[in-house]
């Protein structure tokens, strides 16, 4: 593993808990949904992943879900936002208004110089 | 033509290619093992599971029933491989400590690729580096003498994982355990208990001094079972083998106690002086329970310091659970047996034989015959400090009480009363009559055996003696410590 991949990873991730926030503001959705969204967006190449990440969001109180009887497969869980998760995706929201302009501030300057 | 596997994910029925399978069930076992340390993991598996129960259903038509090598390739490059999954938890801490730690990590596992019975030996020259044989030689050395060999292998058997997937194949081959090695995970463990006392210090969440007490302690103590644990470990092993060596051998060879007492070592059989007690049947009971109550403790500690000794991480909550409901299984049994036996303790019984004695002189002689001289030393399995209570591996010995009073009677008399229990009044007039004691008066001498002696069933038999003189006659011979 590269020192490289690594950050990609790391940048990825940062944001990835903060999407999944996004697309629940809205509305509930099923795990595929969410995975779908994210896939289109190219924030996520595997499903796996996103697994551990909803169940640890659940297990801190940002997300809920509740079970759905589908006429395919097994019963599925539809996850909805949590009043917690709502404040937190606001707080999210500031942060990465901010952060991108405070690097897009860098990058602009920097790009100048070249 | 192939052959289907059916197999049921989250509650559905798959007919699977059994190629496919193979690839399906490496691939689930390989995330199961990842994720079924956590509760939380547990959770994200069944996640995962139910993900490919939806994906092979949308599969599945009327035309196509089989789940083919494709799909699950298709499965796998949809969901990520293991590896993807992993990737993602190790950057979640300090990334490149923990690779690292994770490579040099050497877990024991049994090696079923490689095996005789259940991969035990395999997985364990593995881990220590030594060649399979040697495993295999003590393992039958220890069967043989002693039996606890086999104790011993399936102890590891339960205790040690099976390496199915390809990490857990690599971390049993990782590299060797030596003194090098243990040093620095004493050292690791060091570290690891300062930094945690120091954060926790630093950290509001230790409320008041109590507590802070507390947690240095159990950090200490945590601290000092991970980096001593293989010590531990290996005493407990020890000592289990030792008890457990003693336990089956002494079985083996009849019961066989090994006692000291005055006559130098002898042994003596464990069943045959319960014979004294109760029913042959009650002591295989008593016995097999006693054996039950003893051995699963001691199974635990030796499976327990297997577990510390190798490093073994399971959580396998049945086997201990299966030995606990034996161990009360045994504790009812060995109360049921006790109980069996004080039974025929229950009801007494007494008889009282009265003998006038014929006698022309006025001095009277009184004896003991000693019955207790003839016996063999070494088959003395108890007796008191004055031996007027001895029981040999076969027999019991009790003096009887004396008493001499004074009478106005013209002539002596004795009076014998003999007393025994049993579980009914018929059976203590039984027991009664299996008292073997002989008296006589013969040339102005009373010749009282030392000892009553009772052959097989001990039931309290006792007898008391009351010998009423006229004042006019006295008695020679009389040593004053049988009487009172």
């Amino acid at each position: 593993m590269s020192i490289n991949n690594n950050i990609e990873s790391q940048m990825r991730k940062g944001v990835l808990e903060f999407c999944i926030l996004s697309i629940l503001g809205d509305d509930q959705a099923y795990a595929s949904d969410i995975i779908k969204q994210l896939k289109d967006a190219k924030l996520i190449v595997v499903e796996g992943t996103l697994y551990p990440l909803l169940t640890r969001m659940k297990n801190s109180g940002l997300l809920s879900y509740h079970w759905e009887e589908s006429t395919q497969g097994p019963p599925r869980k539809y996850y909805s936002i949590t009043k917690d998760g709502q404040k937190f995706h606001k707080q999210l929201s500031e942060t990465w208004e901010n952060m991108v302009s405070s690097v897009n501030t860098i990058t602009n300057k920097n790009s100048d110089n070249v | 033509m192939y052959k289907t596997i059916s197999i049921n994910i989250s509650g559905i029925i798959f007919n699977v290619n059994e190629d496919a399978y193979e690839i399906l069930k490496n691939y689930l076992d390989e995330l199961h093992s990842h994720f079924s340390k956590t509760d939380e993991g547990k959770e994200v598996y069944a996640d995962i599971e139910s993900r490919i129960a939806e994906i092979f259903s949308e599969i599945i038509t009327i035309n196509n029933q089989v789940i083919t090598i494709k799909d699950v390739n298709n499965l796998i490059e949809t969901l990520g491989k293991p590896e993807d999954f992993f990737e993602e938890e190790i950057h979640e801490e300090d990334t490149y400590k923990k690779y690292k730690k994770n490579t040099k990590k050497k877990r024991l596992y049994r090696d079923t690729k490689d095996n005789m019975i259940a991969g035990v030996s395999s997985g364990l020259s593995y881990y220590f580096g030594i060649e399979r044989v040697i495993f295999r030689i003590i393992f039958i050395l220890l069967f043989a003498f002693g039996g606890s060999g086999l104790w011993i292998y399936i102890i590891l058997w339960i205790a040690i994982p099976e390496a199915r997937t390809r990490s857990q194949k690599l971390e049993m081959k990782g590299e060797p355990i030596n003194i090098s090695n243990i040093e620095e995970n004493i050292k690791n463990e060091y570290e690891k208990v300062k930094k945690n006392i120091k954060n926790k210090n630093i950290e509001k969440e230790v409320k008041n001094f109590f507590e802070k007490i507390v947690h240095v302690i159990t950090t200490v103590i945590k601290g000092i079972f991970k980096a001593f644990g293989k010590l531990i470990g290996l005493f407990f092993v020890i000592f289990g083998v030792a008890i457990l060596s003693v336990i089956v051998g002494s079985y083996i060879f009849d019961n066989t106690l090994i006692q000291i007492n005055d006559y130098g070592i002898t042994t003596f059989s464990f069943t045959e002086a319960l014979k004294l007690f109760t029913s042959s049947s009650n002591i295989n009971y008593l016995i097999f329970s006693l054996l039950i109550i003893i051995t699963i403790p001691i199974l635990g500690v030796l499976y327990a310091g297997i577990k510390l000794l190798l490093n073994i991480k399971t959580s396998n909550r049945i086997i201990p659970l299966i030995g606990f409901i034996i161990w009360i299984f045994g504790i009812v049994i060995f109360t049921a047996s006790s109980i069996d036996i004080g039974k025929n303790f229950t009801r007494g019984k007494s008889i009282e034989t009265k003998t006038i004695l014929k006698n022309n002189s006025d001095t009277i002689h009184f004896a003991k015959n000693s019955v207790t001289d003839s016996i063999n030393g070494k088959n003395i399995i108890f007796s008191n400090d004055d031996d007027d209570f001895l029981i040999t591996n076969n027999s019991v010995y009790i003096s009887p009480s004396f008493s001499i009073i004074d009478s106005d009677s013209d002539s002596i008399i004795v009076k014998i009363k003999r007393k025994a229990r049993g579980n009914n009044k018929n059976n203590a007039k039984q027991n009664l009559e299996k008292i073997i004691y002989n008296w006589n008066f013969n040339n102005d001498t009373l010749n009282f055996d030392s000892h009553l002696l009772i052959n097989n069933e001990y039931r309290g038999q006792e007898i008391k003696i009351k010998i009423y003189k006229p004042k006019n006659i006295t008695i020679t011979g009389i040593d004053y410590d049988d009487f009172y």
